[in-house]
């Protein structure tokens, strides 16, 4: 009986469907653009003076580095320059007062920087995304999470007002501006944009309230190179043991 | 290198395993078979020149020139072909910095991009800034979710598309995802997000029901999937009721194969993302087959429901 009310439902869709065409069969594949793959020379054309004109602009030398700089966890020289430029930058040139500032591990996309010339194509190549500087506020019990999954992550940069310990995958003996963290105290820092809408596995920020300061990370760099550089600086950095591994028990 | 994964629809099986009076080799009747391809790309970010070869994961990589060689190559050898893309187009590159946007149209316009959806990055210039390049773009973008009736994008972005090749009619609609949080408020101004599946199932039905179109095509910047209750690809392949096709992009994910959900209707939806910077090209190949033999999928699919 089923049967039958199905095919007569069918039988009558099928002759008031205006449409005579349907597909029959899909066939999806994902063909990868690797090394070997030829070029067209036509788009290539296109291309070529945008290409001059970005290589002449990247190629800009704006300071000098004094040594290698690498990445690496839980804290590292690269990490370390990066964190307290934005730092200063946001204390000085910004006037803003923040107890502490951090960028995700990720969001630094070079794994090391030669010394010498630092070129303004090698900052793009260090923070190749625009992403905006968001000051937030919160209490140190939210702070504390946010360590401890920087510490689950093994160490992110972080400015050089913060210390703290990895212990089992936590944050332990953590100082702010040389004073125990607080869980009762509300802090202000800042941070990408990025993480602060939740990324790098950091949703526990998405519903605080922040300001977007409208400034690119990047340009804060640039701007502090450049300002250095005006002032006979040439860039350094060092390890602090800001965050530090302990054994594991 | 190019390993074929090959995706037979339910539908088709099923017909197959249920009727074998259907011959296997029903493509040899040429006339009442049209195939079409298309080709896509998602968060192509700027990525103009192949990755640099610097040792790193994506060494030599993507590219826009080794792009058109792949799409021109197979534009020779396909007779119907549409290429679209999904969204974040801008922003990853110093070309985006310097140039805002102008060179990734004008290669696109030279590629012959049939349509695109904007992503959260194409904001990343404002809506100025996005009106200014989208001068050098001769594909439309199609985004059926934000309201800009109250800013300038509204001369530009339609709501849906529809193109007809060989007699088969399809219809595109595009998704973007939540601006708020993701895009400072001062670029992307009085543009309204608005429900991506409330919306889908208002466009899809009026490309079935009122422009008559014969598969139905979404350009999604939604993101594939996600832990958290984020709208995702998946989401709306299962809220909808015609939507065949889901391109998606944002979540920047390298599909070994595509997912295949069932929608309200329990047919099934093909979603695919093409990973991102252009490193692959999606292709769908699909198989229309015209004339009045439709009961018999009809058939096919409500055996299945059985």
């Amino acid at each position: 009986m089923i049967r039958i009310t199905y095919f007569i439902t069918l039988f009558i869709f099928t002759i008031s469907c205006k449409t005579s065409t349907y597909w029959t069969d899909i066939n999806i594949e994902n063909q990868r653009l690797d090394i070997y793959q030829t070029e067209e020379e036509q788009i290539k054309d296109i291309i070529e003076p945008y290409k001059i004109a970005i290589d002449k602009e990247m190629n800009e030398v704006i300071g000098t580095l004094e040594m290698e700089l690498s990445k690496q966890r839980p804290e590292s020289t690269l990490g370390n320059w990066l964190s307290d430029m934005l730092q200063d930058e946001l204390e000085t040139t910004h006037n803003l007062d923040i107890d502490f500032s951090l960028q995700n591990h990720g969001g630094v996309r070079v794994n090391s920087v030669a010394a010498g010339a630092i070129t303004v194509g090698k900052i793009y190549e260090i923070m190749p995304f625009d992403n905006s500087i968001v000051v937030m506020s919160a209490d140190g019990e939210l702070v504390k999470v946010l360590f401890d999954h920087i510490a689950a992550d093994g160490g992110w940069p972080v400015s050089r007002n913060i210390e703290f310990q990895i212990q089992n995958d936590k944050a332990t003996s953590i100082m702010i501006n040389d004073e125990p963290l607080d869980l009762n105290k509300e802090y202000t820092f800042a941070l990408s944009d990025y993480v602060a809408n939740g990324g790098s596995g950091c949703s526990f920020l998405k519903e605080l309230e922040r300001e977007n300061l409208g400034l690119y990370l990047r340009d804060v760099f640039l701007n502090h190179i450049r300002r250095e550089t005006d002032e006979g600086k040439s860039q350094n950095s060092h390890l602090d043991q800001r965050i530090k591994l302990t054994d594991h028990e | 290198m190019n390993r074929r994964i090959f995706c037979k629809s339910t539908l088709f099986a099923s017909t197959v395993a249920t009727f074998n009076t259907i011959p296997l080799s029903a493509y040899a009747y040429k006339d009442d078979f049209v195939k079409l391809t298309i080709l896509h790309t998602n968060d192509v970010h700027s990525r103009i020149e192949p990755f640099p070869m610097d040792g790193s994961r994506n060494a030599g990589q993507g590219g826009a020139a080794k792009r058109a060689a792949m799409i021109k190559s197979i534009r020779s050898k396909e007779k119907n072909v549409l290429l679209f893309d999904s969204g974040d187009i801008f922003q990853g590159t110093p070309y985006f910095n310097v140039f805002g946007g102008e060179l990734e149209m004008k290669l696109m316009s030279e590629m012959k991009y049939d349509a695109a959806t904007m992503g959260n990055h194409d904001f990343d210039a404002g809506i100025e800034g996005f009106m200014k390049q989208v001068k050098h773009a001769n594909f439309p973008f199609i985004v059926s979710n934000y309201d800009v009736s109250e800013n300038e994008l509204s001369t530009v972005l339609s709501k849906i598309k529809t193109w007809e090749i060989d007699g088969v009619k399809i219809g595109v609609y595009g998704l973007g995802i939540a601006l708020d949080g993701l895009v400072p408020k001062s670029l992307y101004g009085s543009t309204i997000y608005q429900d991506p599946i409330e919306r889908a199932t208002k466009y899809e039905s009026h490309l079935i029901h009122e422009e008559k179109c014969d598969y139905v095509i979404c350009l999604s910047h939604l993101g594939y999937k996600y832990n958290s209750d984020s709208v995702s690809d998946i989401d709306l392949a299962k809220s909808t009721k015609y939507t065949n096709l889901i391109l998606g992009g944002h979540t920047h994910t390298f599909m070994r194969e595509p997912d295949v959900q069932n929608n309200q209707n329990g047919n099934p939806v093909y979603i695919n993302q093409a990973g991102w910077a252009g490193i692959l090209l999606g292709r769908v190949d699909l198989m229309f087959e015209k004339g009045r033999k439709k009961r018999k999928n009809i058939w096919s699919r409500n055996l299945k429901i059985e």
